[in-house]
């Protein structure tokens, strides 16, 4: 057993060796940001300093501390995947799609006047997997083949959206947490006081937690990306929940997302504040014929998961937040821009419904104009 | 749509938990180890100081007591334990019927400053178990979240 364990920590050091040498190779692409790629050498190289330590402290020789190194291990098994899912994959695959999205980026960034560090966006992602972004690596992965695209593309600011709350949190939510926890306070009072079902009680908890650990995040994230390109984000949400659907999905929260349903509700509304309201009327008829189409059941109590006022609360601080941190509205940006990236990614799903057979050519021409936008800067 | 950015942010937070819990029932099984003076001379690399086991002792009773709330259900957030995995940690200690009367004994223990027992590093093995368990969990979680 002493040796078993004594050689896979080993083992786990030559895996960093080797991982520190593919990074040190003269083939790594020079566009890739050299801070991220010195502080991926310096993660392998501070796991490669505590495997050492370890193996040198004594601890592996010793049976009866076996189970805690395994534990050791396990833990620092999993550090090495996660560096090498999120950081050593994105540097090891940066290619031309990657740089085409760096200039991209940087384009909308200056559109919507983003004054943070830009995150490097790579295609490791998969069309299941979709978008994500990991703020603590400034990372978003978008699926390959995504500079193709268009009409996911909103998306791509929703996961801006997660980096601009990391770094904006208290300014975007606002005092939106007191307000959930007394709604929620109120309500279980009442299951007392009205006696109502006790069951109610954890439920209340639940979703009271899910609010503040999850989805205040994820609303903000929505309210973020709705500002910053309007409309087409409700379109690209609207396809997006096409796929819950088919799962009974669409009124269905999870520790870390709310329902479809209450996010379309809240991206409604912002496009309302903001005087979208020919386009709401759409989209909320284009809705409502989903809603009966796909016929999904509303759970038990689901007019207490997501009051619309709460909804309401947190999509006006986080309209007040977005000012406040100077980020540039959709309209203003085509006041300001003429044709920004965000006009094109809106023009793509009006050009859609009104000739879809033809949208794969105007998708190739928009991608060239961008192109050309980006290479011009 | 990242469901990474919630994961990984309460995959780091318990990842700290289960380092501090683990390095700290490693304090106290070498002490134990120590206490044995045939072992002793075996492994003559072994140690643990004055300080290690103070700290160690101050992250257990501060883990066992939020422990305790929790099976007591008198808290409905933890600061070792991530809201994304509270619920089935709470369930997982509750298949353990005697935890919470082991878990007291051990608290009262450490407070007087007693001697860790064997039973006590057992009781100590079952949580840390549970904890590597939810780890484990978590990160296949993260590895596998969708967009």
């Amino acid at each position: 057993m002493i040796s078993f364990v004594k050689g896979i920590f080993y083992d786990q050091s030559n895996r960093v060796t080797k991982m520190l040498s593919d990074l040190a190779s003269p083939q790594i692409n020079g566009e890739i940001d050299r801070a991220f790629l010195d502080k991926t050498i310096q993660m392998l190289e501070d796991l490669n300093a505590e495997i050492q330590i370890l193996a040198n402290s004594g601890d592996l020789d010793i049976d009866a501390l076996a189970p805690y190194n395994i534990i050791r291990y396990n833990t620092f098994h999993e550090r090495l995947l996660t560096i090498e899912l999120f950081r050593y994959l994105v540097i090891i695959n940066y290619g031309s799609p990657e740089e085409y999205f760096k200039k991209k980026i940087s384009r909308i960034y200056t559109e919507v006047n983003c004054m943070q560090k830009q995150p490097i966006v790579t295609t490791i992602s998969n069309s299941q997997d979709y978008y994500w972004a990991l703020p603590s690596y400034d990372v978003i992965a978008v699926p390959k083949g995504e500079q193709r695209n268009l009409l996911n593309l909103p998306d791509l600011y929703h996961e801006m959206g997660h980096l601009v709350y990391n770094q904006h949190e208290v300014y975007l939510k606002g005092g939106i947490e007191p307000v959930i926890n007394q709604y929620y306070n109120d309500e279980m009072q009442r299951v007392l006081t009205e006696q109502r079902d006790p069951k109610l009680i954890p439920f209340f908890r639940e979703k009271n937690q899910r609010w503040i650990s999850g989805w205040i995040m994820e609303f903000t994230c929505d309210f973020i990306a709705t500002y910053l390109v309007g409309p087409a984000y409700a379109w690209t949400n609207m396809k997006l929940t096409t796929l819950s659907s088919s799962n009974d999905r669409v009124y269905k929260d999870i520790p870390s997302h709310p329902s479809d349903e209450a996010r379309m509700r809240g991206i409604f509304y912002i496009l309302e504040q903001m005087g979208h309201n020919a386009e709401v009327t759409q989209l909320k008829s284009s809705w409502q014929d989903f809603l009966t189409a796909t016929n999904n059941p509303i759970p038990a109590n689901y007019n207490y998961i997501f009051p619309q006022r709460i909804i309401e609360h947190l999509a006006n601080n986080v309209l007040s937040g977005c000012q406040a941190i100077g980020l540039i509205a959709y309209n203003e940006q085509i006041r300001k821009f003429g044709k920004p990236i965000s006009k094109i990614l809106n023009d793509a799903w009006y050009e859609l419904f009104r000739n879809p057979a033809g949208f794969k050519g105007w998708e190739e021409e928009r991608i060239s104009e961008i192109n050309g936008l980006i290479e011009r800067r | 749509m990242s469901d990474i950015s919630v994961l990984s942010n309460q995959y780091e937070q318990l990842v700290a938990t289960s380092d501090k819990v683990n390095n700290s029932v490693i304090a106290f099984k070498k002490k134990s180890l120590l206490d044995d003076a045939a072992t002793k001379a075996k492994y003559p690399k072994l140690s643990i100081s004055t300080e290690e086991l103070a700290t160690a002792k101050q992250i257990l009773l501060l883990f066992l007591e939020n422990i305790i709330k929790l099976i007591e259900n008198d808290s409905l957030e933890s600061d070792f334990i991530p809201a994304i995995i509270l619920d089935d940690y709470k369930t997982r200690l509750s298949f353990k019927p005697y935890l919470k009367d082991d878990l007291k004994k051990l608290i009262s223990e450490l407070k007087q400053n007693q001697q860790v027992t064997e039973d006590d590093i057992e009781v100590l093995d079952s949580i840390l178990s549970i904890l590597d368990n939810e780890r484990s969990i978590l990160f296949r979680k993260l590895r596998t979240a969708r967009g």
